[in-house]
């Protein structure tokens, strides 16, 4: 992978980004960090914010015209008063509590330096200079320092500060002095002239250069009112002169000079929905008391972009900022060992492929799909974790091969529909799809059946390879009966047909049965069949997001059964089993389940097998939709097991061979499929949680009893084990008569090297 | 509790405690395990698979 491919999915994440109000700011200021610290009361430590990026903050605080109080969010965004930025900022610099910081004084550098005019850009520039160590000159035709500002009422304050600015250096002022031509300043490396609205450019403002303030004399740089900047602009500019200054004495050319500032044109706003509205403070005296200050200061929302991770339970837990996030993904992607310098695995294996990030971004940062494309990146170098999908990889290419189906329509028509219901929704429940194809026959009589996958799983393992030629296998099967309209019974399915196989026209079964239901080509089972209880909350599916339809249909067929529905939005979040992250995180899994189940007291009702049968694991009350207009009694029923959901898909294709073909379906046997096995529950719960089925425990018995392998105790018990493509299966068992008693079943991913000993 | 004595089925010998080598994406570790001292198969028991195994797994994971 090219870090670019992944530093492009967070190209346009706002996140991190400087806030508005500090893109707006000429000196840049952090105004956040200067907010929260007079918010908390801490004026001494408020000021110190301000001098790290202001020259003279009593000076700026009173002459700027506070362009950050116009790109204030709780202006622009929330319509309120902005926060009373430079009213803060006046308050903190004329504290008592803004006191200078003592420096050490270093040894000054050879270089002299010499600046032209003592007004506030002069002597910003001759401050910055003098921090940087040269010997800093400061020349002025008057006989003090201030120039334009010497009027101003405030001036005493402002002389003041340029005192306690200048205390600690060793800039030397020479006032009364006019210099007539720079070139009379032969005996300094470089120059800098300020010299004010009506003062003399030496003829060099011709040819100026805005960025760095130079001019045509490599040695001679200019900035200020004469330069048609502010004054508040001036003053800002020095900072960016003086390091071009500073870059062109040790190198000679000013391009070196650092850019600190590189998203100036930044001003996107941050969306700030249910944020609490605020009352502007008005300060009793002129300025603010300490704590007027810190009421007015803590209104600052400190704007900074997190709406994924606000409402994702994985970005919130791992606490990575979307930016980081893509960082790490390339960095994972560039080392080509083992080791990789990034630990974000467990958080891209963790990931439930939900869409949820996506949604809420109104800059399109898909955090999701940079997960996506990190297990696919992890599984092409060979470094993955095999265990944590290998149950899945196995389970659909059961589904599309022993399981699998495509078959016309059997009234021998041109096939104008087909249903597709997806891997699992027989597995739950055979009467899911035979009911369904049986409604759907009775609607069109050209309907065709085909079972199998969407792929989804190999998508989710980040099997790039066996996901492409499943999806191109899919096209072939679709082309060969026709190119018909796939009626679809799972919203991850519709999601992925989208994605991938964009040319097949696609409609919900559930539409279908809705709109024949309303045509009353369909009916409704008798009220007193329908299961119990009444009342629900809709579970829409994440895949089902921005399928209005598909909802409206769901809602209506739960109304003509005589459901009542409760006030609830999903809001399109995952119930925990998408990205199947089940063996990659356990733990993770259960918490955004138990999240979901949470989120309501009403049981739900959905149109995903898998939401439902997350939910009844889980321990809450849930209906499939279908379970409601089919009058299907499954009150009470735990979810299938591994093993029966297997076979139930086999059912289903016999069923439907048989029905509607006349046609034998001869199951696959196994030798050990006749193995006698009794499985306590809380064994048969280990299993379910590990994803080893039943078949793979009574294999491992018979390959070893087969061999007579394994160990056996004092007590009769047998300990032993089958080494899988991605596990190691270890089964102790008792046998009794015909019967083998199963006590413990366990696993692990690590290989056990036997051939050495 | 009588302490239980695991024989190899297949060799009929009491099991001794020897060098076992894992493998894991890539890296490799061992860690002394009752063993046949005869065809060598390893007795890995549950505690150490559902115990430090999966700690020392996850850890590897998230290199």
């Amino acid at each position: 992978m090219k870090r670019e491919e992944a530093f492009a999915f967070t190209q346009n994440c706002i996140n991190g980004e400087p806030a508005t109000c500090i893109a707006a700011c000429p000196f840049h200021m952090d105004i956040k960090a200067f907010l929260k610290k007079a918010g908390k009361g801490r004026i001494g430590t408020a000021a110190q914010e301000m001098n790290k990026s202001l020259p003279f903050p009593v000076l700026i605080s009173a002459l700027c015209d506070a362009p950050c109080q116009k790109a204030c969010q709780r202006s622009t965004v929330l319509e309120e008063e902005p926060i009373a930025i430079r009213l803060l900022e006046q308050t903190c610099a004329n504290s008592k509590e803004n006191k200078e910081r003592k420096t050490y004084r270093l040894e000054a550098l050879p270089q002299k330096i010499a600046v032209v005019g003592a007004g506030p850009v002069g002597l910003s520039f001759a401050l910055h200079m003098s921090r940087k160590r040269f010997s800093v000159t400061v020349f002025d035709k008057e006989d003090r320092w201030g120039g334009s500002v010497c009027a101003h009422p405030d001036f005493p304050a402002f002389d003041m500060e340029f005192q306690k600015k200048f205390a600690d250096t060793d800039v030397v002022f020479r006032f009364g002095e006019e210099i007539a031509d720079p070139e009379s300043l032969s005996e300094y490396e470089a120059i800098f002239l300020a010299t004010g609205k009506s003062g003399s450019d030496f003829g060099l403002l011709d040819g100026w250069g805005r960025q760095f303030g130079t001019t045509k004399t490599p040695n001679v740089f200019l900035s200020g009112e004469m330069a048609g900047l502010s004054l508040i602009e001036g003053m800002a500019h020095t900072l960016e002169v003086a390091k071009a200054m500073e870059s062109w004495i040790q190198t000679g050319d000013v391009s070196h000079a650092a850019v600190t500032w590189e998203k100036t044109e930044c001003s996107r706003d941050v969306p700030h929905p249910d944020e609490p509205k605020t009352e502007h403070v008005t300060p009793a005296g002129k300025l603010y008391t300490k704590e007027e200050a810190a009421k007015e200061a803590s209104r600052c929302m400190q704007c900074d972009c997190e709406e994924c991770m606000k409402g994702c339970e994985l970005l919130t837990k791992y606490k990575k900022k979307p930016p980081r996030i893509a960082i790490d993904v390339a960095q994972d992607g560039m080392v080509r060992n083992s080791v990789s310098s990034a630990c974000i695995t467990r958080q891209t294996w963790s990931c439930n492929q939900c869409g949820y990030c996506a949604n809420v971004c109104d800059e399109n940062v898909d955090i999701g799909g940079l997960f996506e494309l990190s297990r696919k990146d992890r599984v092409e170098s060979g470094l993955y974790p095999p265990a944590f999908h290998g149950y899945w990889m196995r389970e659909m290419n059961e589904a599309v091969s022993e399981s699998g189906l495509l078959k016309p329509a059997p009234n021998g028509g041109d096939t104008q529909y087909l249903f597709f219901p997806g891997c699992r929704l027989g597995g739950v429940n055979p009467d899911y799809t035979l009911r369904s194809y049986d409604a759907l026959l009775s609607l069109h009589q050209e309907t065709g059946i085909w079972l199998g996958c969407c792929g989804i799983p190999a998508l989710w393992a980040g099997e790039g390879a066996a996901f492409e030629a499943h999806i191109e296998t899919m096209k072939q099967e679709w082309e060969q009966v026709g190119k018909p309209v796939v009626i679809y019974a799972c919203a991850s399915c519709r999601r992925t047909f989208a994605r991938f196989l964009p040319e097949i026209p696609l409609v919900s079964l559930y539409e279908l049965l809705d709109q024949g239901m309303q045509e009353k080509k369909l009916s409704l089972p008798d009220a007193d069949t329908v299961s119990e209880p009444k009342a629900f909350a809709v579970f829409d599916p994440c895949a089902a997001t921005g399928m209005d339809e598909l909802k409206a249909a769901v809602r209506s067929l739960a109304g003509k059964a005589g459901t009542e529905l409760a006030d609830y939005d999903s809001k399109g979040k995952c119930c925990g089993y998408g990205g199947h992250i089940q063996l990659a995180n356990p733990a993770f899994f259960d918490e955004i389940a138990d999240a979901r189940c949470k989120e309501t007291p009403a049981p739900f009702l959905t149109y995903c097998v898998n939401c439902m049968e997350v939910f009844v694991a889980h321990g809450k009350e849930t209906r499939h939709i279908l379970d409601v207009i089919f009058g299907l009694d499954v009150s009470g029923k735990a979810p299938g097991t591994l093993e029966e959901k297997k076979e139930n898909n086999r059912m289903v294709k016999k069923e439907i061979l048989e029905t509607y073909w006349k046609e034998p379906f001869e199951e696959k046997k196994d030798p050990w499929d006749i193995m006698k096995v009794e499985v306590p529950d809380e064994v048969m719960s280990d299993m379910e949680r590990l994803l080893i089925p039943l078949g793979d425990v009574k294999k491992t018995i018979w390959i070893n009893e087969d061999a007579c392998e394994g160990f056996e105790n004092q007590f009769g018990e047998i300990l032993c084990r089958m080494v899988t493509d991605y596990i190691t299966c270890w089964v102790k068992y008792r046998k009794n008569e015909d019967v083998y008693q199963v006590l413990e079943v366990y696993a692990h991913r690590m290989f056990i090297r036997e051939e050495e000993h | 509790m009588e302490k239980e004595i695991w024989k190899c089925r297949k060799c009929g010998t009491e099991l001794t405690e020897q060098n076992v080598v894992f493998d894991y994406l890539s890296l490799n570790f061992s860690e002394k395990l009752p063993r046949c001292p005869k065809c060598g198969r390893v007795f890995l028991p549950k505690d150490l698979a559902t115990g430090k195994m999966v700690q020392v797994e996850e850890q590897l994971e998230e290199k």
